[in-house]
């Protein structure tokens, strides 16, 4: 199984390139045509919250995106450092309360809460963890034409 | 990928025509134009997306923003989006229930 990896700099202009190389190689994969706008949406979201975060931090460091084909699924992976509890890219922002009309937030926890209910929404397995200091969002989609 | 936006006065309503992809790029010139036609008055709005390929949580995170703007001056906010991938992160994101979608421009005037 072939395995893509990308790293895009914290620069906001660098997300499109990070949606459209996953979807592309979410079709080299063999991911159903219906699910690619999902899965390039939702990958989008990830990395928009990824440099959102690296940026708000003065973090320059490049977001990783990790891209894996297994028999079943293909799975995207995007590690950050973050710092912000209400990132979406943290565990902590994942409640089922999404009601941002009702919420006195700043825009940066409205965003989030919006990329949360997207992630979740688009994605048919989600997983948030750390590792070595990363916060590692791991999103799966399954495979209609298996290799 | 650029953002093209332009505004016009339609009836009573101020129409936002908005072309693009709007996303963490380019969502802040979004920002700036409503922020700009709301704070010279125009608290009735269409926000047109007809032409928009890409839309994501920060471009809607915007239109809450303005959405919220309005609301506190008695105005209004409502979105054309035309095609089914722009209409579907509204539902999913439970904001067609508060910025009511339309097909046309003209449907929304009606």
């Amino acid at each position: 199984m072939s395995d893509v990896t990308l790293s895009i700099p914290p620069n906001a202009a660098q997300v499109r390139t990070a949606r459209l190389v996953a979807g592309t190689a979410a079709r080299v994969a063999g991911v159903g045509s219906d699910s690619i706008d999902e899965l390039r949406q939702a990958v989008g979201e990830a990395c928009a919250q990824a440099v959102l975060a690296h940026r708000g931090s003065g973090n320059d460091d490049p977001i990783d995106v990790h891209m894996t084909t297994t028999d079943a699924n293909f799975t995207v992976r995007v590690a950050a450092k973050v710092d912000d509890s209400a990132s979406a890219l943290n565990s902590d922002s994942h409640s089922e309360d999404n009601d941002v009309l009702a919420a006195d937030g700043d825009s940066e926890s409205v965003d989030a809460a919006l990329a949360v209910a997207l992630i979740k929404a688009l994605t048919d397995e989600v997983t948030v963890s750390e590792e070595d200091g990363l916060t590692v969002l791991t999103m799966s989609w399954p495979r209609s034409v298996v290799s | 990928m650029q953002i093209s936006i332009d505004s016009r006065q339609q009836d009573d309503r101020t129409v936002v025509e908005v072309s693009g992809e709007v996303d963490v790029s380019t969502a802040d010139a979004l920002d700036a134009k409503l922020t700009e036609l709301t704070d010279a008055g125009a608290t009735d709005l269409v926000v047109d997306l007809s032409k928009v390929e890409f839309l994501d949580s920060t471009g809607l995170g915007v239109l809450v923003k303005t959405l919220k703007h309005v609301r506190e001056h008695d105005g209004s906010l409502a979105v054309v989006a035309s095609s089914e991938r722009i209409a579907k992160v509204f539902r999913i994101t439970g904001l067609d229930s508060a910025m009511p979608l339309s097909a046309t421009v003209d449907e929304a005037l009606s």
